[in-house]
């Protein structure tokens, strides 16, 4: 049965790795997923019980600090690593919120793109640029050919759940530099990942897990996110876990913020 | 009549926020909380009506189900959660209960699938378009690549690891001398040959260059560079070589090597090369043995040019060249080291007049081209000297030196070089290649020659003349030198105009007659803006040109149209003329006559012999005197120059000439000195 769905998907592309925007898809309920992908998120939920929280919590942190970063007078965004087109994506977020708003998207991962491009089509504040985001100066040309976004504005840089992708001999502070160097001051920097300070165990299996897939990960401590925010300034409450980070307290009362698993926080560029 | 469902309000806000619960442990809904709130209140209320309307229809159960999942509560266990609390808040009749949320549930499922089908559905297209994308991508790489694959003048060659053809270009097939098809099955390596390099070959320096055997026997040389094709996983899979054809660069490395050591008319040395050869030679020469060398250049070898066309003038080029390595034997060395100057380079050759005439007896031969004989004669320069007498450059350089005095001494002449000669000659280049700098610098002066009536010695005018601040002894005037580097066109018309502001002090100083006389080289007399020079000098002056004598050159006005125009031109400016160097040939007579000159200066007739020491009447005094008359009979004054003293003034006075200049008069002198000298004359 589980085979059976992929009858439908076209000759030529490579569902046989899975891949970590298709995983994070399934764990919110989505349907943009195969085979392979649903069974590394089983493999996950072995390894990480309350993936599918972790999951609901860094989605919930991105819908906040986009709406903190509205509320601060940012009006363009640029998503870096924005996977799989699923619920609550930052473009509806800030158009609830200003239509005005214009966010450009970044991924490299073909299937991505091209289902963000389907549901772009008819949006002219939004759109979706396929570069690699460990290649800022091709992402930052590539987004800046389309237009969209004035870089002599502050601009919000979200990198939500996607460094734990970048391993530390791509020097993913260099690669947050230049992204940071290219803005205009007062712009922001929207970041969260996974650490192994809040469950270690279960982040040694998630890593091991991972191994197999597209997407290897690599978690980082508190200290080394931190330094990661060179040259911006972390605003309150600092880097936190994605729950404790400005909640929405009717939502997640009672429950343990360290279930998160992930470390998210926003920086001011100085 | 049914129990009210929910008995108070208060049980609905309870129920709403335990549901409310199960959604935030279970899904991920992007609204806030107060929002989720509101949705999930107003669905209760709808249930709860259900619970209470007659009669019972579960439809709005399925309605509530299928909000659910469009407001995105859709996590894992949402269903499942909502279910038991609205079981445990709702309350009513159990049927009704139980059918009412098998309506929410079913109402859900269905939506879900519905959802998830939709977003299959987007997900194919993407797919779809993403794969179309890939595919275009595709599509446009390689028909780049057939493109220039295909048009590349690179021979381009994927093999396999062992070298087989799999795949070659249109490029590669004619490097190879073959169809595309004939390669098939074959490997790169049954063309390469091993044969030993040529040594010197200019392209012996390139690494990766490989000599291939074409199908037709032929050899080519190509530069070859290949590099391993992976295949997807990183493995080795294909090998590509570029062949590029050298052939072409290596021939024509061949020619140039070829033409840089010989001459491409002749065949035999060139310049470069005889110079080397001369230098081997000179090292390998025993010490007791003599090196003779001659430079020959033909004489009016532009005549056949400008006669016959230069196709005739290289063929004479060509037989002369033959004829020269004919006379000298094999080992003697013959190139061409100028356009018609040929050198020939003997070792212990036979005495120098001998091996001359025997050169000159060759070349004058006749060479019948097209029914036209020519023969053609050379000047000849020599040097014979052991190589411990002479460094081998010093030898190529006397050698020249004497051919440059063969030539002055006219045609079909041969000179062996002469030390003195050639120290003159010298000291002669030197100080005329120095003239334009000090020109420039400001070192070539203005100076004056008095002209004297040779009645009564009285100062009547005076030529201008170029001067060196520090002249150097033993050497020709300042004009002189300029006539023989071509600065005497430049200096004409300095001379001209910086002399003409000083007209009006003679004009002061002789009064009406021509009072400024400036006599002009061959060069300058010949000068085709000369008019134009003087008009401007006479214009910025505002003097009468008739104050102004112009002396043109004898022999050039015989000669040269152009000149003859000057004179004509000056003539009708109003400027006196006169022609120097005066000789008094018939031509040169007619000339004065028909231009209708003012004075003729005469060359020295007698050579530099002091004529006051000549008898009477001898046959040059008694023809000088003659010249003299005929001048005077039409109305031509006669000057003389180089007068010494006054006795050689009182001579000529004696023999009818009108004026005198020399050491007598005053040479070179500044204006101030002119001055004083003519006031104290009076």
């Amino acid at each position: 049965m589980a085979e059976s769905t992929t009858t439908w998907v076209p000759e030529g592309i490579d569902l046989d790795r899975p891949s970590a925007a298709r995983l994070y898809d399934y764990l919110l309920g989505g349907g943009h997923n195969f085979a392979h992908d649903r069974e590394l998120a089983h493999r996950f939920l072995k390894a990480q019980p309350h993936a599918r929280e972790i999951a609901r919590h860094n989605r919930s942190f991105l819908r906040r600090s986009v709406l903190f970063m509205i509320e601060n007078g940012l009006r363009q965004f640029l998503d870096l690593g924005s996977g799989i087109p699923t619920v609550g994506n930052v473009h509806e977020i800030a158009h609830n919120a200003d239509p005005a708003c214009r966010v450009v998207y970044v991924d490299y991962e073909e299937v991505a793109c091209a289902h963000s491009n389907l549901m772009l089509a008819s949006n002219p504040n939004a759109t979706i640029v396929q570069a690699d985001l460990t290649v800022p100066e091709e992402v930052l040309a590539a987004t800046r050919a389309t237009g969209l976004l004035d870089f002599d504005q502050p601009i919000g840089v979200i990198m939500a759940g996607v460094f734990h992708f970048v391993p530390d001999a791509k020097e993913p502070a260099k690669i947050i530099g230049r992204y940071r160097d290219a803005t205009a001051d007062g712009s922001m920097l929207s970041f969260s990942q996974f650490t192994r300070d809040l469950m270690p165990e279960e982040m040694d299996r998630v890593v091991e897990v991972m191994k197999s897939s597209r997407d290897p990960m690599f978690p980082r401590t508190r200290e080394e996110i931190i330094a990661l925010f060179d040259g911006y300034e972390i605003v309150e409450p600092g880097i936190v876990p994605t729950a404790l980070w400005h909640p929405d307290t009717g939502l997640d009362d009672g429950q343990d913020p360290n279930l998160a698993g992930i470390l998210a926080g926003v920086g001011r560029k100085r | 009549m049914a129990e009210p469902t929910v008995r108070v309000r208060a049980d609905q806000d309870t129920l709403v926020r335990s549901w409310l619960r199960a959604v935030a442990a279970t899904a991920y809904v992007p609204r806030t909380s107060q929002e989720i709130t509101a949705g999930l209140a107003e669905m209760v209320d709808t249930l709860v009506a259900a619970m209470v309307a007659e009669p019972f229809d579960p439809t709005p159960g399925t309605e509530v189900g299928e909000r659910m999942v469009a407001e995105g509560l859709i996590g894992e266990n949402t269903l499942q959660q909502s279910v038991a609390a609205l079981a445990e808040g709702l309350h009513g009749p159990a049927d009704r209960k139980v059918s009412l949320l098998v309506a929410v549930s079913s109402g859900y499922a269905n939506a879900l699938r519905n959802r998830t089908l939709a977003q299959q559905e987007n997900m194919k297209i993407a797919l779809h378009s993403a794969m179309r994308q890939a595919e275009r991508d595709r599509r446009a790489t390689e028909s780049r690549f057939r493109e220039v694959f295909a048009s590349s003048a690179v021979g381009i060659a994927i093999t396999e690891l062992d070298g087989r053809f799999v795949e070659t270009n249109p490029a590669l097939a004619t490097i190879l001398a073959c169809e595309t098809g004939d390669l098939a099955g074959r490997s790169l390596a049954e063309f390469i040959t091993n044969e030993p390099d040529v040594s010197g070959s200019p392209l012996a320096h390139l690494p990766d260059r490989q000599r291939l055997r074409r199908l037709n026997g032929e050899t080519a040389w190509v530069y070859a560079k290949s590099s391993l094709l992976p295949d997807e996983s990183g493995g080795p899979a294909y090998r590509v070589t570029m062949v590029q054809d050298l052939s072409e660069l290596h021939l024509l490395g061949d020619r140039l090597s070829h033409q840089l050591l010989h001459d491409a008319l002749t065949g035999v040395a060139n310049r470069i090369s005889f110079e080397s050869r001369l230098e081997t030679m000179h090292g390998k020469a025993a010490p007791t043995s003599t090196l003779t060398l001659c430079c020959l250049d033909l004489d009016a070898f532009s005549m056949v040019n400008t006669t016959y066309g230069h196709e005739l003038g290289n063929r004479v080029l060509r037989t002369v060249a033959q004829r020269l390595e004919a006379v000298a034997g094999e080992k003697a060395v013959v190139a061409r080291i100028g356009s018609d100057e040929f050198a020939v380079l003997v070792l212990d050759a036979p005495p120098v007049s001998e091996f001359v005439d025997a050169i000159n007896a060759e070349l004058s031969e006749p060479d019948y081209t097209d029914g036209v004989g020519l023969a053609v004669s050379a000047s000849i320069g020599v040097v014979r000297a052991g190589p411990s007498a002479m460094s081998s450059a010093e030898l190529f350089r006397a050698g020249e030196s004497a051919l440059r005095q063969a030539r002055a001494s006219g045609r079909r002449q041969w000179v062996e070089f002469d030390h003195d000669a050639d120290k003159r000659d010298r000291a002669l280049g030197s100080a005329a290649t120095a003239l334009p700098a000090a020109w420039e610098n400001g070192e070539l002066d203005l100076r004056y020659d008095v002209v004297a009536r040779l009645a009564d010695h009285k100062p009547v005018r005076v030529t201008a003349v170029p001067g060196l601040d520090r002249p150097a002894a033993g050497l020709p005037s300042a004009a002189d030198l300029a006539e023989t580097t071509g600065l005497s066109v430049a200096l004409g018309p300095w001379l001209l105009s910086r002399s003409t502001e000083h007209v009006p002090v003679w004009r002061a100083l002789f009064g009406s007659e021509p009072v400024h006389r400036v006599l002009l080289s061959p060069l300058q007399s010949a000068d085709a803006e000369l008019s134009g020079v003087i008009n401007r000098a006479i214009a910025a002056t505002a003097i009468p040109p008739g104050l102004l004598e112009v002396g043109l050159h004898t022999g050039t006005v015989t000669g040269n149209g152009d000149a003859q125009d000057n004179l004509r031109t000056l003539g009708d400016i109003g400027v006196v003329t006169a022609l120097h160097g005066f000789a008094g040939g018939p031509r040169e007579v007619t000339m004065a006559e028909r231009f209708k000159v003012g004075a003729v200066l005469l060359a020295d007739p007698f050579e530099g012999w002091r004529p006051d020491w000549l008898p009477h009447d001898c046959v040059q005094v008694e023809t000088t005197r003659g010249l003299i008359d005929t001048m005077r009979s039409i109305g031509v004054s006669v000057g003389v120059r180089g007068v010494r003293d006054l006795a050689e003034a009182r001579w000529w006075a004696e023999l009818g000439a009108d004026t005198g200049e020399g050491p007598a008069f005053g040479l070179g002198l500044a204006v101030d000195d002119v001055l004083s000298r003519v006031r104290s004359a009076k």
